[in-house]
């Protein structure tokens, strides 16, 4: 579906943030769609981008210029048009009567807690934010209680952004919940804090997608209940139930 | 309006466009983005006996205008497709062409009589770019002899439609042509993947867990026409020509290469609704050009 681009930005540092209008089809924090780079076949596949927001007739994505494909979508002006299909996958769905929400988000796989914590203004939630250094924090989001890691030590904390949260007074309690986002390495010492420490928590993984919506098994992801597919089943899986491969 | 039924063996179909296996899942999954009544028909995911977890990740990378994948045949195996899948698959009214698969051919043969006996499949499409573990691995589809042995067997055992679908990676696809024909086949599909290799220099890693995958989309299109056109002049059954289609052009390229039926595969991923547009498209164009059976096209290549 093609939709016009209201606004298309540099977020300062390494991200872009992209706003075409959509109409608020009910789509939920977690989710994805999937946009096409071009009309010719040369990027080929449509590129996975989480929901930043979804507000007054606007979706927002928020992106890092990673290669090819995101270094030609970033050349697209306000005005012209951007072919989206979704919303797609699964959302995060925090338990009501949980007594923390955290939300551990690596580099630009915070994007989607932007629109989790536009949906849910009157939760409290903390947020754990880490990359490798100051230009991987670039997107804000209104937290009720923020901290900081960055692997060269120029925002905050030297180290990773697990360390952080383990520091965290909430960790004691089994009622808290976690929410995560970003780089595999950091997904999978989430989840296995999750299991160590009792505590529920989900998991938005990101693996290479041919479709999106769960007929190219190009994105198979292993669990305790076998394959599963990160588009359909997935992008947010419960903590404590993937199987790591080194 | 221009006719636009075609007939492979007994099947007749609405128009000659169909989506390809591995590519359109178990067909429900379009029942939102297209009308499925509105294109020829769908071939399922590869089907086996059994179900399959299939390969490690990754299985899938991008290359120029393709993409590579190695998903290894995973599926829901034939009890759950013809409980869970197929009761859905019929509601919508579709054409199904069950695409399967086995290691040895006693296993082609009992998936292939069980798929014969289901209700709501039309026709069968064999896959032969499959290993023979008990020939040392070699490939169904590479050899003529195993080939048509492979071939009636199935065809002694169904009496539904049966394509085979051809692999490229063969030094001539000619005699393979007339292994399924001689085999008894109704018609041929052509072609399966190509063999194909991708490296992340950084790394220096396959990009495809398995290291070889199969190449798709628009990079392989004139490979796939050129193998069509040598199976359309080597044997009298009709062809069903794959590879790389993204737009009606394409689609009449392969016409008039002589395919009498064309499906459309790794493309559905990037524009779900293509099969549907394009079987819209290819009717229109006949019209506009005074066309009025699409049959006329099939094989209608002027040479010099
Ligand atoms: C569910 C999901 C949500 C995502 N949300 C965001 C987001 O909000 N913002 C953002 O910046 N990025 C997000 N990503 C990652 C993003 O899709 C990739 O960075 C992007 O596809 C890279 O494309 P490229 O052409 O620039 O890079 P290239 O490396 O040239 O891409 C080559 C191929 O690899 C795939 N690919 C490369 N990196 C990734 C990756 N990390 N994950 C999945 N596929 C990849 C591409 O899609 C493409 O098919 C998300 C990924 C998933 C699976
Ligand atoms: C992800 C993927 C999975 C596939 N799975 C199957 C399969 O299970 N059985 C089969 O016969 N062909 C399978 N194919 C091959 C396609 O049906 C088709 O022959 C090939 O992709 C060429 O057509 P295209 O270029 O239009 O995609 C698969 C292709 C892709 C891209
Ligand atoms: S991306 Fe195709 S099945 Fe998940």
């Amino acid at each position: 579906m093609k939709r016009k681009i209201i606004r298309h930005e540099s977020l300062g540092g390494r991200y872009r943030s992209m706003d075409f209008e959509w109409p608020d089809d009910g789509a939920k924090p977690g989710q994805f769609v999937m946009v096409r780079i071009s009309d010719s076949t040369d990027p080929l596949l449509r590129r996975p981008m989480s929901i930043a927001n979804l507000e007054d007739g606007l979706m927002s994505i928020i992106y890092n210029v990673a290669g090819r494909g995101t270094s030609l979508m970033a050349e697209k002006r306000a005005g012209e048009a951007v072919d989206v299909l979704g919303p797609f996958g699964t959302s995060f769905d925090p338990p009501k009567n949980a007594s923390h929400l955290l939300c551990v988000m690596g580099g630009v796989g915070a994007a989607p807690f932007l629109f989790l914590k536009k949906r849910n203004k009157d939760r409290k939630m903390v947020g754990f934010y880490g990359a490798a250094n100051k230009d991987g924090l670039g997107i804000s989001i209104p937290m009720d209680e923020m901290h900081f890691a960055t692997e060269d030590g120029s925002v905050e904390k030297r180290g990773l952004v697990t360390d952080v949260l383990l520091e965290h007074p909430a960790m004691k309690n089994r009622d808290a919940h976690i929410m995560a986002c970003g780089p595999k390495g950091m997904l999978r010492a989430v989840d296995e804090i999750c299991v160590k420490h009792k505590i529920s928590g989900e998991l938005s993984l990101e693996e290479r997608m041919g479709c999106g919506f769960g007929v190219c098994l190009g994105c198979a992801v292993e669990t305790d209940a076998g394959n599963k597919r990160a588009c359909v089943d997935g992008p947010v899986f419960k903590a404590g139930t993937i199987r790591w491969r080194t | 309006m221009a006719n636009m039924k075609v007939r492979i063996g007994s099947l007749e179909l609405a128009n000659p466009v169909i989506a390809a296996s591995g590519t359109f899942g178990y067909g429900v999954e379009f029942a939102d983005k297209l009308d499925l009544r509105k294109i020829g028909a769908f071939a399922t995911k590869g089907l086996s006996l059994k179900k399959r977890a299939g390969n490690p990740m990754p299985r899938i990378c991008e290359t120029p205008s393709g993409m590579i994948n190695s998903i290894g045949l995973e599926n829901v195996g034939l009890d759950a497709f013809e409980s869970e899948k197929l009761p859905l698959i019929r509601k919508t009214g579709a054409r199904v062409v069950a695409n399967f698969f086995g290691e040895t051919q006693g296993e082609y043969v009992a998936a292939a009589a069980r798929l014969d006996a289901m209700d709501g499949v039309h026709a069968l499409e064999m896959n032969v770019s499959c290993p023979n573990v008990e020939k040392g691995g070699i490939e169904f589809g590479s050899d003529p002899v195993l080939l048509e042995k492979l071939t009636a067997s199935v065809r002694k055992a169904v009496r539904k439609p049966l394509i085979v679908k051809l692999s490229p990676n063969v030094a001539d696809v000619r005699p393979l042509a007339m292994a399924v024909q001689n085999g008894g086949a109704d018609a041929i599909s052509a072609i399966n993947t190509l063999k194909g290799m991708s490296i992340n220099v950084r790394t220096r890693e396959p990009k495809i867990r398995r290291v070889f995958g199969g190449l798709s989309g628009p990079a392989i299109r004139p490979v796939a026409v050129r193998m069509v056109y040598e199976c359309a002049t080597t044997v009298k059954i009709p062809i069903i020509g794959l590879g790389g289609i993204t737009t009606v052009e394409d689609a009449l390229e392969f016409l008039i290469a002589g395919a009498t039926a064309v499906q459309v595969g790794t493309m559905n991923f990037v524009e779900p609704s293509i099969c549907e547009r394009l079987a819209d498209e290819l009717s229109k164009w006949c019209d506009a050009e005074g066309i009025a059976d699409v049959n006329d096209l099939v094989g209608s290549l002027k040479l010099g």
